[in-house]
C-alpha cells in the first residue's frame, strides 16, 4: 500500500500530464499475506506487494479508463496517452456528470500497524494456536489465516482506498485486517467457522475452533430425513451468504430497469416484521471507506425498516435521472450494473442462538452453505448446498447429524417466514443474527453416499 | 529480462532457499462493453509484476511484487525465504516430480492481434449488435462485449529452465433481456456472459455470426416471457455444447484435481469424490465416455507449452472408455500417489499467485451421433442451451444447472419452447447415463475465463471442448 502522500503525488502527477477536460483516478490494493494449512501442516505460504490505479478522462462527453500498476513515469504518460485515445474513440455518453470537488468524509479508525505488519512467524505461531486447540479435541485442521494492509474483504479481493480527480476532490483510507477461517474434521464430521477484523487482538482461535467444533464433539448419531420442506435455523454465516443475493433489490438502476422485484414497493411490507436492515460503513466493525468510487460521501441508511422497505441505493447518475440524492454506494464509471449496499447490518435481538434450538420441535440447523447461485435473480430464487455442519433439532435438542442436502429457496420468502432473530455477529461479509425460518426447501441429498 | 530472473533465483538461494524459480508476467487487457447502444465502458488494462516460489527449511515460500526492479527483487526474494522458514514447525515433507531441463520460447498462434484494429471499428460492431438486438419489441437491456488478453510470460528455475511464453485470448458475447412485470428471460450468444473466449486474436470475431445471431437472441428472449415452464419430471436431455462444457468443468475437471484429495482446498473449494483407490478402476461414467485433460488443444484457454513448473504440456485421459484414470497433478502432488511424473496442471492466475493444480483444456471426445439423429432418436426429451446458473457440492457429486433455453422433444421432434429449463443430478450417476455423443463435425472448444479456486482465490481461464451429448431419465424442473 501507498502513503496518503505517495498516492497524492502520483494523481497529481497524471493531472499535469492530461490534458482531459475532467480527469479521475481511484487507486486500490495493498499488501496480502496468507498462511494456508491443511491436515495440520502448513501448505501454502504467501505474499503480495501490488496497488493498482484506473485513471479515467473524460474529453467532452467521451470517457475511457486505463488500470496499470505502474508508477514509473513513463508508464504514467503511457496511461494518460493510451487513455486519451480511447476516450477520442468512444461514443459521446449523455450520462456523464461533472465531477465532483471536494467532499467532507467522516473520519473511520480501520487502521492498527499491529495487524498490518505482522511477521511470517507471527502468522504461523496463530496456525499453530488453532492446531494446538484442534489437537486437544482431536480435531484435523484446514484453512488459513492473512492479514492485510489495504481494504479487501475475504473471497472479494481489494477495494478501491484513495479517489483523486482534477476538480481537487482527494479521498484517502488506511485499512488493516486479519482473518481466520477454519475447517475441522472428525472422522467423517465436518465443522467450519471464521472471523475477520481490523483489528489482530480480536481474532482469538481458541473461539474459532469451539465454533467450528461446536456440535460435533458431543454429536455423534446420524439422523434420516426426507427432503421437503423444514423449520431451518441458519447460521450468521448462512445468512449473510444468502443476503449478498438480495443486493440487487435495492440497487436504484435495477429498480429504473424494472430489473429489481422490490419496483413500486418502497414504503410496503416485503419482509417480516422482526427484520431491520441497515447499511452502516461506520459500524465499529466495519470501519469501511467513507467514500463510494464517485467521491461521494457514504451514507448509513436504513434499507428495511421492521420489514417495511425504506430505501433503494443510488449512484450519481441514476439518481440525478430519478430527481433523488446519491447515497454513496457508486461503482466505477461509466459502469452498466448499478449501486450496492456493501455493510449490510441485519439487526438481531438479545436472544442466543442456543434459545432459537431450544424454541424447535423439529427442524435443521444449518452452519455453512455453498455454492449458492441464482436459480431466478429477478424473483431472488436461488439454489445451494449445505456444508460443515448440517444437524437434526428434535424436541429443542439437537439429536443428530443429517446428510448434506441442496436447497432451491425463495428468497423474499424466505425473509418473510422469520420467526426468531438470535444476537448478531460480524461474518465473512456482513454483520447478522441467526434466523429461524419456516419452509426451507431441501430439496435432495448431497454430498457422498447417495443412495 | 532473463538477468532480472536469474537475480531473483540467485538471491533467494543465496538467503538458503534449496529451490527457487520466479516468473515475471507483464500482461495487457482491453475490454469494451456497450449497453442500450447509450452506454461504452471502454477499459485498458496493464498488469506487470513478479512472484519468487521457494523452498527452504522443507517448506514453500512464496512473495511478489508490481515494481520491477533489483532492489525489489532482492526483496521478494529474501521475503519468500523468510515465509518458507517461518513454517519450519508445522512443515509437511516435500517430494518434487521430475523435470525436465528446458530452454525454450512458444506463442499462441494467431491471425489478427486485436490490440492492432482500431477501438472504433469494435465499437461500431458493439453498438450494431446493440442495434439490433433493441430492435426487437419486448427488449429492454441489450448488452454486447469484447475482450482481448496478451501475455508475456519469462520463467526461471534454479533447476536450469528458462521458458518465455506469450498468449493471446480473444471474445465476447451478447445478451439480451426482455422483461414483463413479473419476469424476466434472457438470451446470450454464443455462451452466457461474459461470453465465449479462445486462444485466438481478433479473427475470434470473424468466425461467429454474431449479426443474426442478435436479432434471434432477442426474438428468443422476448418469447421465453410467454413460454411454458420446464415440467418436474425426468426426462432424457440433450446439451449443447456451452452447457456440457460447465457439465464436465464441474463434475469432471474440479473433481479430478489432485489437490483437492489431500486436503489443501478443503477449507473453500471443497474436496473430491475421486479418491486414490478408484484410480484405473471406478467406472465414472458409460463406455461412450471418454474425457482428457489436454494442454495441446488447439485454441484452448488451458492450452500452453509449459505449465508455471515448466513441465511440458500433455494430453492424457482422466476417463477412458468410461473408467477414472488420471488426475489432474502437479510436482509436489503427483509423488504422493506415487507418480513420479507431473501431469503438468501447476498454474497460477497471476504474478501475484503461487501455482496451484488448474485444469488446461479437459474436453471430451466426439462420438459418432449426428446431431439431427440424436434428436429424431430421443422420444420424450429436452434440449438444453446456454447456461443460466451452476452449482454443485463440495465432494462434486449433487449438481444442478440451469439453462437460458429449452425446447421440448417428443417423438423425434422439437415441439415446444421451455423456459426455466433446470436439471439436476449425482456425477457418476450422470456420466453412467450418457449414450450418444455427436461426432467430431459438432465438435468445438470453448470455456470459461473465470474458474476461481484457492485462498487466496484465483481467477484463471480454463478450455472445454465438447459436442453435444444426451442423457437418459434425468431429474427435470424445480424442486
Amino acid at each position: 500500500m501507498i502513503t496518503r502522500e505517495e498516492t497524492k503525488a502520483i494523481a497529481d502527477k497524471i493531472f499535469k500530464l492530461s490534458d482531459a477536460d475532467e480527469s479521475e483516478i481511484i487507486f486500490w490494493g495493498g499488501n496480502l499475506a496468507l498462511t494456508r494449512f491443511s491436515e495440520d501442516r502448513i501448505h501454502q505460504n504467501v505474499a503480495e506487494n501490488n496497488v493498482w490505479l484506473t485513471y479515467r478522462a473524460a474529453y467532452g462527453k467521451k470517457t475511457a479508463k486505463v488500470i496499470s500498476n505502474n508508477f514509473e513515469d513513463e508508464s504514467l504518460k503511457a496511461i494518460v496517452s493510451e487513455c486519451k485515445s480511447a476516450a477520442k474513440h468512444s461514443p459521446e455518453y449523455d450520462g456523464l456528470l461533472p465531477l465532483l470537488s471536494q467532499q467532507e468524509y467522516k473520519k473511520v479508525n480501520a487502521f492498527h500497524e499491529s495487524t498490518a505488519e505482522m511477521s511470517p512467524e507471527q502468522r504461523a505461531d496463530i496456525v499453530e494456536d488453532v492446531m494446538k486447540h484442534c489437537k486437544k479435541e482431536k480435531l484435523h485442521a484446514f484453512g488459513f489465516f492473512s492479514n492485510i494492509l489495504g481494504n479487501a474483504r475475504p473471497q472479494e479481493g481489494f477495494r478501491h482506498f484513495a479517489v483523486a480527480n482534477s476538480n481537487g476532490l482527494f479521498g484517502y483510507y488506511k485499512a488493516s485486517s486479519a482473518h481466520l477461517s477454519v475447517t475441522v474434521r472428525r472422522g467423517s464430521r465436518f465443522g467450519w467457522a471464521q472471523t475477520n477484523s481490523t483489528r489482530l487482538d480480536k481474532i482469538k482461535p481458541e473461539d474459532v475452533v469451539s465454533r467450528a467444533a461446536g456440535n460435533i464433539l458431543f454429536c455423534k448419531d446420524k439422523k434420516d430425513i426426507k427432503p421437503g420442506k423444514y423449520n431451518a435455523i441458519l447460521s450468521s454465516q448462512a445468512v449473510s451468504t444468502l443476503f449478498m443475493f438480495m443486493l440487487n433489490t435495492f440497487n436504484g438502476l435495477a429498480v429504473q430497469e424494472n430489473n429489481s422485484i422490490f419496483q413500486g414497493k418502497l414504503g410496503k411490507k416485503v419482509m417480516a416484521d422482526k427484520i431491520t436492515i441497515k447499511d452502516d460503513p461506520y459500524h465499529p466493525d466495519f470501519q469501511g471507506v467513507p467514500f463510494d468510487y464517485e467521491g461521494v460521501p457514504r451514507k448509513a441508511l436504513t434499507l428495511v425498516n421492521n420489514g417495511i422497505l425504506e430505501n433503494f441505493v443510488y449512484d450519481r447518475r441514476t439518481a440525478s435521472s430519478l430527481g433523488v440524492q446519491p447515497t454513496g454506494h457508486g461503482e466505477p464509471v461509466p459502469n452498466q450494473i448499478g449501486a450496492f449496499p456493501y455493510h449490510v447490518v441485519i439487526e438481531g435481538s438479545n436472544t442466543l442462538p442456543d434459545e432459537l434450538i431450544k424454541s424447535t420441535d423439529h427442524g435443521i440447523l444449518i452452519n455453512r452453505i455453498w455454492y449458492v447461485r441464482f436459480i431466478d435473480a429477478f424473483n431472488v430464487n436461488v439454489t445451494g448446498l449445505t456444508r460443515a455442519g448440517t444437524y437434526l433439532i428434535e424436541n429443542g435438542k439437537i439429536t443428530g447429524t443429517v446428510r448434506d442436502f441442496r436447497f432451491n429457496q425463495n428468497l423474499i420468502e424466505l425473509f418473510k417466514n422469520v420467526d426468531m432473530v438470535s444476537a448478531v455477529r460480524k461474518t465473512g461479509n456482513f454483520i447478522a443474527p441467526a434466523m429461524k425460518v419456516r419452509n426451507f426447501n431441501f430439496s435432495s441429498y448431497s454430498g457422498l453416499d447417495e443412495k | 529480462m532473463k538477468t532480472l530472473l536469474k537475480f531473483g533465483v540467485e538471491e533467494a538461494l543465496s538467503h538458503g532457499a534449496v529451490y527457487a524459480d520466479m516468473r515475471i508476467i507483464d500482461r495487457r487487457y482491453e475490454t469494451l462493453a456497450s449497453k442500450n447502444c447509450d452506454s461504452l465502458s471502454s477499459r485498458t488494462n496493464f498488469d506487470r509484476g513478479f512472484g519468487i516460489r521457494v523452498i527452504a527449511d522443507h517448506c514453500w515460500g512464496f512473495s511478489s511484487s508490481s515494481k520491477l526492479n533489483k532492489d525489489e527483487i532482492a526483496r521478494i526474494a529474501k521475503e519468500a525465504v523468510d515465509i518458507a522458514k517461518s513454517g519450519i514447525k508445522l512443515r509437511r515433507p516435500i517430494t518434487l516430480a521430475d523435470s525436465k531441463v528446458h530452454n525454450v520460447k512458444w506463442a499462441t498462434p494467431y491471425e489478427i492481434d486485436p490490440f492492432n484494429v482500431p477501438k472504433s471499428e469494435k465499437i461500431s460492431f458493439l453498438r450494431e449488435l446493440d442495434k439490433i438486438m433493441l430492435s426487437v419489441p419486448g427488449i429492454r437491456i441489450a448488452k454486447s462485449i469484447m475482450m482481448f488478453k496478451k501475455e508475456k510470460k519469462y520463467y526461471l528455475s534454479s533447476e536450469g529452465s528458462n521458458i518465455e511464453q506469450e498468449f493471446i485470448i480473444s471474445g465476447g458475447g451478447i445478451r439480451a433481456v426482455a422483461t414483463s412485470p413479473d419476469d424476466v428471460q434472457v438470451r446470450s450468444y454464443p455462451k452466457g456472459p461474459p461470453g465465449l473466449f479462445q486462444s485466438k486474436g481478433y479473427e475470434f470475431f470473424k468466425q461467429f455470426d454474431f449479426l443474426s445471431n442478435a436479432k434471434r437472441v432477442a426474438t428468443e428472449a422476448v418469447q421465453l416471457l410467454e413460454a411454458d415452464p420446464c415440467p418436474v419430471d425426468e426426462r432424457d436431455i440433450i446439451l449443447t455444447n456451452e452447457q456440457l462444457a460447465f457439465q464436465i468443468h464441474e463434475s469432471v475437471g474440479h473433481p479430478a484435481e489432485l489437490d483437492r484429495v489431500f486436503g489443501f482446498e478443503a477449507n473453500w473449494a471443497g474436496f473430491t469424490f475421486l479418491t486414490p483407490e478408484k484410480l484405473d478402476k471406478f467406472r465414472f461414467g458409460s463406455q461412450e465416455v471418454n474425457l482428457v485433460g489436454d494442454a495441446t488443444s488447439p485454441y484452448g484457454m488451458g492450452t500452453f507449452a509449459f505449465d508455471d513448473e515448466g513441465i511440458e504440456a500433455q494430453n492424457f485421459h482422466i476417463v477412458k472408455d468410461g473408467i477414472f484414470t488420471g488426475y489432474l497433478s502437479s510436482r509436489e502432488t503427483a509423488p504422493m500417489i506415487n507418480q513420479n511424473i507431473s501431469h503438468g496442471n501447476a498454474r497460477a492466475s497471476s504474478w501475484k499467485r503461487i501455482p496451484i493444480i488448474r485444469m488446461s483444456n479437459i474436453n471430451l471426445l466426439p462420438g459418432k451421433w449426428d446431431f439431427n439423429d440424436l434428436i429424431s432418436d430421443t422420444e420424450n426429451g429436452i434440449l438444453m442451451d446456454t447456461n443460466k446458473s451452476f452449482s454443485i457440492d463440495h465432494f462434486r457429486m449433487n449438481f444442478q444447472f440451469e439453462t437460458e433455453m429449452g425446447w421440448e422433444i417428443k417423438s423425434g421432434k422439437i415441439v415446444r419452447m421451455l423456459k426455466n429449463p433446470l436439471y439436476q443430478g449425482i456425477t457418476p450417476e450422470f456420466w453412467n447415463s450418457c449414450d450418444g455423443i455427436c461426432s467430431e463435425k459438432f465438435w468445438e472448444i470453448g470455456g470459461t475465463i473465470n474458474c476461481g479456486k484457492g485462498e487466496p482465490e484465483q481467477i484463471i481461464e480454463v478450455g472445454h471442448g465438447t459436442a453435444p451429448a444426451r442423457f437418459r431419465k434425468v431429474k427435470v424442473g424445480l424442486r
